[in-house]
């Protein structure tokens, strides 16, 4: 079981990595939790600032905000994926309070991820004007 | 139960794939697995109604996390927005994540108590993605 879940993961995981390096995805299902939507919409970005903002340091700023966000997020998936390889490890079946436990990290990563997610959208916006915020929000 | 949501918990960390279908499916082949391995009638008929529970209670879950994600888009996309209005969209976090785990905990354990070892070896051995 625990190999099944990991090699999953794994494929899951690398399928996320490859469509975020190539900012493209095709036919993307809708987004399952609140930082894979975040994911999404900031590495589809990220290489198409310049196309958007003419100014070479504001534009490097906003790539870098996109950059961070996208490196927050794939770290929280990293942390959140550790959890879930726990929990299906074949110690099954395991206390209440233990599983409480692991889903509490799980939790808590996904609630700091968004937590400095905020911090950085609201970077984002000090950094552009509004007809630059949306030119780059009408990037898919 | 965690074989089940563990699966679909995975989906959900990359969004590359449709997890309340999944969930669907485990939970088809695990209601299978019962009625071919369960003989006895009332254990069948708990199991199976522990089964409907847990497919109610993923999907609930989704909704709810779902409202989360569509509120933090809904603001990415907007220009004007402060600290306080992402927030809100955050508020739920804690007590839906925290509701999903201790109704997982309380369905597997309903699981583990109506099915044999054997038993649920089996189901479990159904529920895995080949």
């Amino acid at each position: 079981m625990a190999v099944g879940i990991e090699r999953s993961l794994r494929i899951l995981l690398g399928l996320a990595l490859s469509m975020g390096a190539s900012g493209c995805g095709g036919k993307e299902p809708p987004p399952q939790l609140p930082t894979s939507g975040a994911h999404a919409r900031a590495a589809s970005r990220i290489e198409l600032v310049d196309l958007v903002i003419g100014e070479p340091a504001r534009a490097a700023r906003v790539r870098a905000l996109y950059v961070e966000i996208e490196r927050l997020m794939l770290t929280t998936k990293q942390a959140e994926a550790k959890e879930l390889r726990a929990l299906g490890a074949p110690a099954e079946p395991r206390s209440p309070e233990a599983t409480r436990a692991a889903l509490q990290r799980f939790r808590a990563a996904e609630q700091g991820a968004l937590e400095r997610y905020v911090a950085l959208q609201l970077e984002l916006r000090s950094a552009t004007t509004r007809e630059e915020f949306a030119r780059l929000d009408a990037i898919k | 139960m965690f074989w089940i949501a563990l699966s679909a918990l995975i989906m959900s960390l990359t969004g590359s794939g449709d997890d309340t279908y999944v969930i669907r499916k485990f939970i088809e082949q695990a209601r299978d697995t019962v009625n071919t391995h369960v003989a006895d009638e009332a254990r069948r008929r708990a199991a199976n109604e522990t089964l409907d529970r847990t497919e109610q209670a993923f999907e609930k879950h989704r909704a709810r996390v779902g409202k989360i994600s569509a509120c933090i888009e809904r603001l990415d996309r907007t220009y004007a927005v402060t600290r306080a209005d992402y927030e809100r969209c955050l508020v739920d976090v804690t007590p839906a994540w925290d509701a999903a785990a201790e109704e997982l905990i309380v369905l597997d354990r309903q699981l583990h108590e109506q099915v044999r070892p054997a038993e649920l070896a089996a189901i479990r051995r159904a529920a895995e993605p080949h």
